[in-house]
């Protein structure tokens, strides 16, 4: 399996106490980043780069190196200004209206260093005017009802001016602490930028969110002002591997998305969703490589309202596939004693500190200088860092299919105790904009989706299953029923009769219309 | 003993598990063994299809349909129609041929029937002659749709068969061929007016010679028969047709939902509701159930009205059953009116319904106030027994069933009738659809109610306008609940170009059509399902039962985004000047629920 070497040349006080996960997945994928973080956080870095005129691609692997927009009085503007409707009610003239917000902000606006805001009063007619726009851009936020810090909500992406990074906003300063721009979206940059169609893509995100700014953008860039960039640029991404199927699939998913005839701001939530299913796959397809497992596949269950057989598979499927990743990081350290390199140690004369050194080459630890004296043996030394790395697997990226699954609508626990794979209709959606150009027969859309994101709804899907005695063929056949009714009741698939039913692009057919 | 052939051999039509006569070769097999003129029933497309292949420049035809829309009949009455012997059809082969003047026509009844290696080649030589205008072959093919598409797709993949393959599959999705150098056309059956079929269909089995064999019944004018009695019923002579008419609603709603009744369905439907008993065998009564049924005083289970919807069988079966499936959906009988209950209730006490009662269901002693009926009524209401409450409540449904069939029309808005079933706008539909089609007016409180639906789903505001259309949007996902700014009002009358209309599809359902000006952008059309009339008569109402799912708001939402997109189009056309500064039009509401827009202006 492909792992590119560890990106050098710099100090990264806050990077990994050693570098296993990344090592198999990249730098990193992080469960507290939710998919519509990581697509902003790959905006963010999209929009760097196509400034410097290098936008998805790169010049040399992992050297990406990227300055952020910060947009800090925006952000004030938006979500740390609880001063408006106190204002507005006090019924005061415009005049002093303004005056005492300005002073308000004045004394707590964060992160910036000038903080007059009173460029403010000539764009507006009035106080209340522009407190009615900045409750119109607060509605429209992206997961606008978190109560994350204000410096970690965002305003929907209209534009190159809406995009800016987390950050955290102390008395001391702004620092990137990434809490929820943690890397995914540098992963996802080159993840794409290394895709077959990276130039077919660029055109089309480039042409389509960065030139053509709509009225929105313009809003935002209006409250905002200058544009506001990071002090430093942010180098330190890393994916492991040159090129990917996942890459591949996640280009064509993307490019399918934004040739349908919608505008761009809808076109980004199923962007949202098909990263996020599509970066599962990346996690447990990696995990399997290394583990030589059989391919990934996602049982699905079409929900029913009662207890099936397909239920208690999806959640076994759901199950396997959830300790894959922490099976993987076993396997992977526990390899190191398979090397040459690691047979020469064991046989030197300080087999200890030369094991140490081989293990320190490939993970980062231990620091051979500084052994800790209960580490007696090379064997002693590789059991502590699997269980190092598996108490730090567990905390984030051990969580990622779980949660992303949640957040994209692929797993569900309704009316049962037991996690597993339930389809919603919102992902449903977006998998028929991503697989189907006009119109597919229904049983070609569910061979599409196993094919390309190894989902197994129908009997076909599921042969080996039955084939091994555990589900009739009417039990997935009766699941493929259940998604012919969910897709017509979504008005995505027409029937022609009970024999025949063709998958519709409603885009598409609504353009025909 | 009682016994009509007729009745036996129209019992094997009805939702029995063997169902006999579900195939046209069976039925001819009957006929000849029991001497029974066949049921003639309605080949709509018969005139049109004899006609083709009799003109000069004939187009090969492809039948399609479900299974049960009688594809074979079709096939069978034009092979006749043109001349061929029924000696020759009956023997069977698979693929027929006649001679058609200078051509031959070949007929493929079933194109299942072939094998792979018989069809394959079948459907590479007609690829050839319908792109050829001198062929010396014609077609007509029938198939359903699936294994038509299975058939087409396994044979070759060179050019010509491709081109075949991708016309077929334009006129079964959209109707259009797309290449008017194939000389071809489809007919889906499943696609023929409804209403007109179950009334022929109706006609057809109740006024079949067959009947005349009951002259000859030893009970005839001994005692009451409900077979008999359901046929009367059916047939209208007492009730002026409403019961068929009503039925014929039934369908027609569920047609524009998109749940076809196939010539087989209204068959199985129209003897159910003849024959229909539960304490029959497999649920349908023969001559000789009769006599034992009426001394077992359950005579009344036989309602024909509750047959509609197979209450006559187990109610697992009914609802995998078409046609019962799709009427069950109506709920009629579970659905509860209050106006209906309380006459149903209290109506023999009641001074202010009693006149209403007696009419309707005193009126009826068959399945109306029937004895039962009465008792359970009672007891219900003296309260004393703790199961007489179930007991009267089911005999209620079955009382829900018969009122919906049974209530004129001059009660009926009184009564509000379409109460009685999940589709409280049905009736509005209907009406709407009709006077469409017959180009009269349209009733009075259509377009304001689906206005008003429409601008609450599309502002996510409780508002009141009527006369516009409220073009809102939330600035970035169409998809948000709430949409805060205004993007345009569209007037609803005609007005420079502008207007939103009702527009018939000629096919019996509707499409509401926005016009933003007189060209271009072209008009924006949403067809209106009896389910999205449902939904936005609903919202106008100003509430909504959960049990409408999300589709029919994800239908208008992207019915929304398209209108969007045509006021952006129409936008640039008339040049507007987006170099100054930024106008907002937020939605205030006023006093009166109206919304209004206010302007909000950001300078750059």
């Amino acid at each position: 399996m492909e792992i590119l070497p560890r990106p050098v040349g710099h100090e990264d006080r806050t990077g990994p106490a050693f570098w296993v996960d990344e090592a198999i997945w990249g730098h990193r994928l992080h469960d507290e980043q939710s998919p519509w973080l990581i697509l902003l956080e790959f905006l963010g870095v999209l929009r760097s780069e196509s400034l410097a005129g290098r936008a998805l691609s790169e010049v040399e692997f992992n050297k990406l190196s990227y300055r952020p927009q910060t947009q800090l009085r925006l952000r004030n503007l938006i979500f740390n200004n609880p001063y408006l409707l106190p204002i507005g009610s006090e019924r005061l003239s415009d005049d002093v209206a303004w005056t005492k917000w300005l002073e308000l902000m004045q004394q707590n606006a964060g992160g910036l260093e000038d903080r007059d805001f009173s460029y403010l009063r000539h764009r507006f007619d009035s106080f209340e005017d522009f407190s009615a726009v900045v409750g119109f851009l607060q509605s429209s936020a992206i997961e606008g009802t978190s109560n994350k810090r204000w410096s970690s909500k965002f305003v929907f992406p209209f534009g190159p001016n809406a995009l800016y990074e987390d950050a955290a906003v102390t008395a001391s300063g702004v620092s990137t602490d990434r809490r929820f721009f943690a890397r995914t979206g540098e992963v996802l940059y080159l993840m794409l930028a290394r895709a077959k169609r990276a130039a077919d893509l660029r055109d089309r995100l480039v042409g389509k969110l960065f030139e053509q700014p709509t009225v929105y953008d313009r809003l935002v860039s209006a409250l905002q002002g200058e544009t506001q960039l990071a002090e430093n640029d942010r180098p330190g991404a890393y994916l492991p591997c040159s090129a990917h199927p996942i890459f591949d699939q996640m280009a064509d998913d993307w490019i399918a998305i934004l040739d349908s005839p919608i505008s761009v701001f809808d076109a980004l939530p199923h962007l949202v969703t098909i990263t996020g299913l599509n970066l599962i796959r990346y996690q447990l397809e990696r995990a399997r490589e290394l583990l030589n497992a059989v391919p990934i596949t996602m049982v699905c269950e079409i929900v029913s309202p009662r207890k099936t057989v397909v239920r208690d598979l999806a959640a076994d499927s759901f199950q396997s596939n959830n300790v894959l990743p922490g099976l993987a990081i076993e396997h992977y350290i526990r390899s190191a004693a398979n090397t040459h390199d690691w047979q020469a140690a064991l046989s030197s004369d300080d087999a200890l500190l030369s094991a140490a050194e081989v293990l320190a080459r490939q993970f980062d630890w231990p620091d051979p200088d500084e052994l800790s004296s209960d580490l007696t043996n090379p064997g002693v030394l590789l059991d502590e860092l699997v269980s190092r790395a598996k108490v730090r697997h567990a905390q984030h990226v051990g969580k990622v299919h779980s949660t992303w699954a949640r957040q994209i609508g692929l797993s569900s626990r309704r009316s049962s105790r037991r996690v597993r794979y339930a389809p919603t209709d919102r992902l449903l959606k977006t998998l028929v904009v991503c697989c189907v150009t006009e119109r597919l027969e229904f049983k070609d859309f569910l061979r599409a989706l196993h094919d390309r994101y190894g989902l197994v709804i129908g009997d076909h899907q599921a042969a080996s299953i039955i084939g091994a005695g555990k589900a009739d063929q009417e039990d997935f056949s009766d699941n493929a029923r259940r998604l012919e009714e969910r897709l017509i009741s979504l008005g995505l698939l027409n029937r022609l009769s009970d024999s025949a039913a063709y998958v519709e692009n409603p885009f598409r057919r609504e353009v025909r219309a | 003993m009682p016994n009509n052939n007729w009745i036996r051999f129209l019992r094997n039509y009805g939702p029995i598990p063997t169902n006999d006569n579900m195939y046209d070769e069976t039925i001819q097999r009957a006929l000849t063994r029991l001497k029974i003129a066949p049921i003639e029933l309605p080949a709509p497309h018969l005139d049109w299809l004899v006609d083709n292949f009799r003109s000069e420049g004939c187009l090969s035809i492809i039948l399609t349909g479900t299974a049960g829309d009688g594809k074979t009949y079709h096939c069978r009455r034009v092979w006749l129609g043109l001349g061929g012997t029924i000696e020759d059809w009956n023997g069977g082969a698979k693929i027929q041929r006649l001679a058609l003047g200078a051509r031959q026509l070949v007929v493929v009844k079933d194109l299942s029937e072939l094998r792979a290696d018989e069809s394959k080649p079948l459907i590479e030589q007609m690829a050839w002659d319908v792109a050829n205008p001198a062929a010396p072959r014609v077609y007509l093919l029938a198939a359903n749709h699936g294994q038509l598409l299975e058939k087409l797709k396994s044979a070759g993949t060179d050019k010509t068969t491709t081109a075949l393959v991708e016309v077929v599959e334009n006129l079964l999705v959209t109707g259009r061929s797309g290449n008017d150098a194939i000389k071809l056309d489809l007919k889906d059956l499943s696609r023929s007016a409804a209403v007109v079929m179950i009334d022929q269909v109706i006609d057809a089995v109740t006024q079949h010679p067959g009947w005349k064999g009951c002259l000859d019944c030893p009970a005839l004018n001994e005692a009451h028969c409900p077979i008999r009695e359901n046929r009367e019923r059916l047939i209208g002579t007492n009730d002026v047709g409403l019961f068929r008419s009503r039925l014929g609603s039934l369908v027609e709603a569920s047609e524009q939902n998109g749940g076809h009744f196939t010539i087989r369905q209204a068959l199985s439907l129209v003897t159910n509701i003849i024959l229909g008993h539960p304490d029959a065998k497999d649920g349908l009564m023969s001559c000789n159930d009769v006599a034992s049924l009426a001394a077992a005083g359950t005579g009344e289970l036989a309602s024909p009205y509750r047959n509609v919807f197979g209450g006559n069988l187990k109610r697992s079966r009914a609802e995998r059953t078409e046609p019962f499936r799709k009427l069950h959906l109506f709920g009629i009988g579970s659905e509860t009116s209050n106006k209906v209950d309380n006459m149903l209730v209290y109506g023999a006490d009641d001074p202010a319904l009693l006149a209403t009662y007696s009419a309707l269901v005193q009126a009826d002693p068959i399945y109306g106030e029937t004895p039962t009926y009465k008792r359970a009524q009672q007891a219900y209401l003296e309260g004393d027994d703790p199961s007489a409450a179930t007991r009267f409540l089911t005999l209620l449904q079955g009382q829900r069933q018969r009122l919906f069939f049974t209530i004129g029309e001059e009660l009926a808005e009184n009564l509000d009738l379409w109460d009685l079933t999940v589709f409280r706008y049905a009736g509005l539909y209907l009406e709407t659809a009709r006077a469409l089609a017959e180009k009269r007016p349209l009733p009075r409180q259509v377009m304001p109610m689906l206005i008003r639906g429409l601008n609450r789903v599309f502002t996510g505001m409780l508002i009141q306008n009527q006369d516009e259309l409220v073009l809102a949007s939330a600035g970035s996902q169409s998809q948000s609940r709430t949409s805060p700014l205004l993007e345009e009002f569209v007037s609803v009358a005609r007005r420079g170009g502008e207007e939103v209309s009702l527009v018939g599809d000629n096919q019996g359902g509707m499409q509401l059509v926005v016009k933003l000006s007189r060209d271009d952008p072209p008009p924006i059309s949403l067809q209106l399902s009896t389910t999205r009339f449902e939904f936005l008569g609903r919202v106008a109402e100003g509430a909504l039962p959960s049990s409408f799912s999300l589709e029919c708001h994800e239908d208008f939402l992207a019915f929304k985004a398209r209108l969007l997109s045509a006021v952006e189009r129409r936008r640039v056309l008339d040049g507007d000047d987006r170099a100054t500064d930024i106008v907002l039009k937020f939605i205030d509401l006023n006093l009166d629920g109206r919304a209004s827009s206010r302007s909000v202006t950001v300078r750059i």
